[in-house]
């Protein structure tokens, strides 16, 4: 076993530096994450699914010049112990290398949202999750390496990869290969333990396989025999994780006990849960300085309580504050997204039901004649509504009642 | 002995080469194909499976890039002429139906032109250093993956992306390097 000697070559390197800007363009294709500690690490992980062929790739390209011809010889000869270490090795190798990798991007990550004025605290199963798909791809590009030492095994790796990996996704099969990136709000949830334990056991299992193929092929030495052992293992992992993802939930969050909120401003007070709430008095100045025209036609703001959403179908006494979560840290957030957040004054019970009402459509209506009347009076033209009935749509969408009367005889332009 | 010697290793070679041309070929062709076949852009979950036709295309055609340099190569200028005629008029083929399968929409021309830009850099990248030319295509196919659907891969002209290609594939086949 050679360890960790040589980990650093400029072949390594190369490949490392490849890997972790692939990465780090993922990360970077969103910005909803920034500011955010509680979904930052989930958001980096988001890159290892797209990634993972490149991961693997990588790994069947290095581990063939670490598995020399004289290194199989020497281990082949002296049975079946020096086999398995040699194959571990070679795995652990890419493994760490894979690991600094995506430990650097999550760092970044981690460094421009404290930068940002971060808020929340840094779950740690992300960073249990991120293991389980780099172990995996490895394990493949070991596999394939160890089966077939040519460059041809990089592109077969990463072939390999990407099939697996989208059979496993579409498939719903209990194989962690998409780990990360949730695009919904984290406010009130929290990692599940037991679907963790589960996909990591799965994980395992998965490298354990492919690893054992990889010593069946440093063994035997037979191209045919090998291959059909690779193909069988990846079509009897994707047969088990699929029959396994039937019959487990494979919900990575579950709700949380308790969501704490922080409060700011007023007319109208907005608050926003603490995980969300590194930005809260920009969010708070922007909303206030939006419901100007509102309070200019008379609407009485001093009483009003705008929450941020959270969880499903929440019911709750105040308003609900209507920017998506990752728009709580202000980037690329429009004076016109601002106002239209005023625009569910109240929880009204319509909103939770599961078949739409009259009262509801009128609800949506008079939520977009005043988005519309919102926007006509920020950019100085003239608006459909005249101010009192702008008071009026909005006293009724607090009240949770807009009257057929009230919406009828507009014509939104 | 020596010219026998060295025939073999050409014959050898030739037929590895040959090998390793019609996989090339029978993949790039069998990935190119497939996903217009089964329904293009896949709306499933997260990435198209067509999105990563860059990336695949890239990385075969750049460890190909090889043998195919051994495969137009011989030392017998009849052979060259046929093997060079066969090469060209196949990638012809393909090309062909490639832009056919586009049928003018958007996204397939943005898809086709970044495997071509993917294999048109593994090609530039394995003029420097060879074993790595799987990793630029990879690196290249990888921005490809995450830029569809915006605007600047749908704008990726495909006339310039199949002029580079095709200039660069008869640049490097005749003055590409043919070892590592």
């Amino acid at each position: 076993m050679r360890g960790l000697r040589g980990l650093f070559s400029r072949a390594s390197l190369i490949c490392l530096i490849v890997f972790a800007s692939a990465d780090l363009l993922v990360l970077f294709t969103r910005s909803t994450w920034i500011g955010f500690l509680g979904y930052t690490p989930e958001w980096a992980n988001a890159g290892l699914y797209v990634a993972s062929p490149l991961i693997a790739g990588a790994s069947a390209f290095l581990t063939r010049v670490y598995l020399s011809p004289e290194l199989v010889a020497i281990t082949r000869g002296r049975g079946l112990g020096p086999s398995i270490r040699t194959i571990a090795s070679a795995w652990v190798r890419m493994v760490v290398l894979a690991l600094i990798g995506h430990a650097a991007v999550m760092l970044i990550a981690l460094l421009v949202s404290a930068f940002f004025g971060a808020s929340g605290a840094i779950p740690w199963a992300p960073f249990v999750y991120a293991v389980m798909p780099i172990s995996m791809a490895c394990a493949i590009g070991v596999a394939l390496a160890a089966i077939f030492p040519h460059v041809w095994s990089s592109g077969l790796a990463i072939l390999t990869t990407y099939g697996l990996w989208y059979v496993v996704v579409i498939s719903d099969a209990a194989i962690p290969a998409n780990i990360g990136g949730a695009t919904i709000s984290l406010a009130g949830l929290q990692y599940r333990l037991s679907t963790l334990l589960i996909l990591l056991a799965a994980a395992a299992v998965v490298t354990a396989t492919f690893l054992t193929v990889a010593v069946l092929a440093v063994r035997r030495q037979s191209f045919p025999r090998s291959l059909t052992a690779f193909a069988v293992a990846c079509f009897c992992l994707v047969l088990v994780g699929t029959v396994a993802g039937g019959h487990t939930s494979g919900a990575t969050f579950e709700p949380s006990q308790q969501v704490d909120f922080v409060c700011e401003g007023s007319a109208p007070r907005i608050c926003l849960t603490v995980d969300h709430s590194a930005r809260l008095s920009e969010v708070a100045a922007a909303v206030q300085r939006a419901a100007q025209p509102l309070r200019d036609a008379g609407v009485d703001m001093e009483t009003l309580t705008l929450r941020e959403g959270w969880g499903e179908g929440q019911a709750h006494p105040d308003g609900e504050l209507l920017l998506g979560f990752g728009q709580l840290n202000g980037i690329g957030v429009t004076e016109s997204d601002y106002a239209h957040a005023l625009l569910q004054p109240a929880s009204c019970a319509d909103y939770f039901v599961e078949e739409p009402t009259p009262q509801l459509e009128r609800l949506f209506t008079a939520a977009q004649l005043l988005a519309e009347w919102l926007d006509a009076k920020r950019a100085g033209t003239e608006p459909s509504l005249t101010d009192d009935r702008a008071r009026e749509l909005y006293d009724a969408l607090r009240a949770c009642s807009v009257d057929e009367e009230l919406v009828d005889d507009v014509d939104p332009q | 002995m020596s010219t026998r010697s060295d025939g073999l290793r050409s014959h050898v070679r030739d037929r590895g080469a040959l090998r390793v041309g019609a996989v090339r070929l029978a993949l790039c062709s069998g990935i190119a194909y497939a996903p217009f076949l089964v329904g293009l852009p896949s709306h499933h979950q997260l990435v198209s499976i067509a999105y990563f036709i860059p990336m695949v295309f890239g990385v075969l055609g750049a460890i190909g890039l090889r043998e195919h340099v051994q495969w137009l190569r011989p030392r017998n200028r009849l052979l060259w002429l046929c093997r060079g005629a066969v090469t060209s008029l196949v990638d012809l083929v393909c090309l062909a139906g490639l832009l056919l399968t586009i049928d003018g929409r958007p996204e397939r021309m943005g898809i086709l032109a970044g495997a071509l830009l993917a294999a048109t850099v593994g090609m530039l990248v394995a003029c420097v250093a060879q074993d790595f030319a799987w990793l630029g295509a990879a690196g290249v196919g990888f921005i490809c993956l995450l830029s569809f659907d915006q605007a600047v891969t749908l704008s990726l002209p495909i006339a310039a992306a199949t002029i580079a290609y095709g200039v660069t594939l008869v640049v490097y086949s005749i003055r590409g390097p043919s070892t590592g």
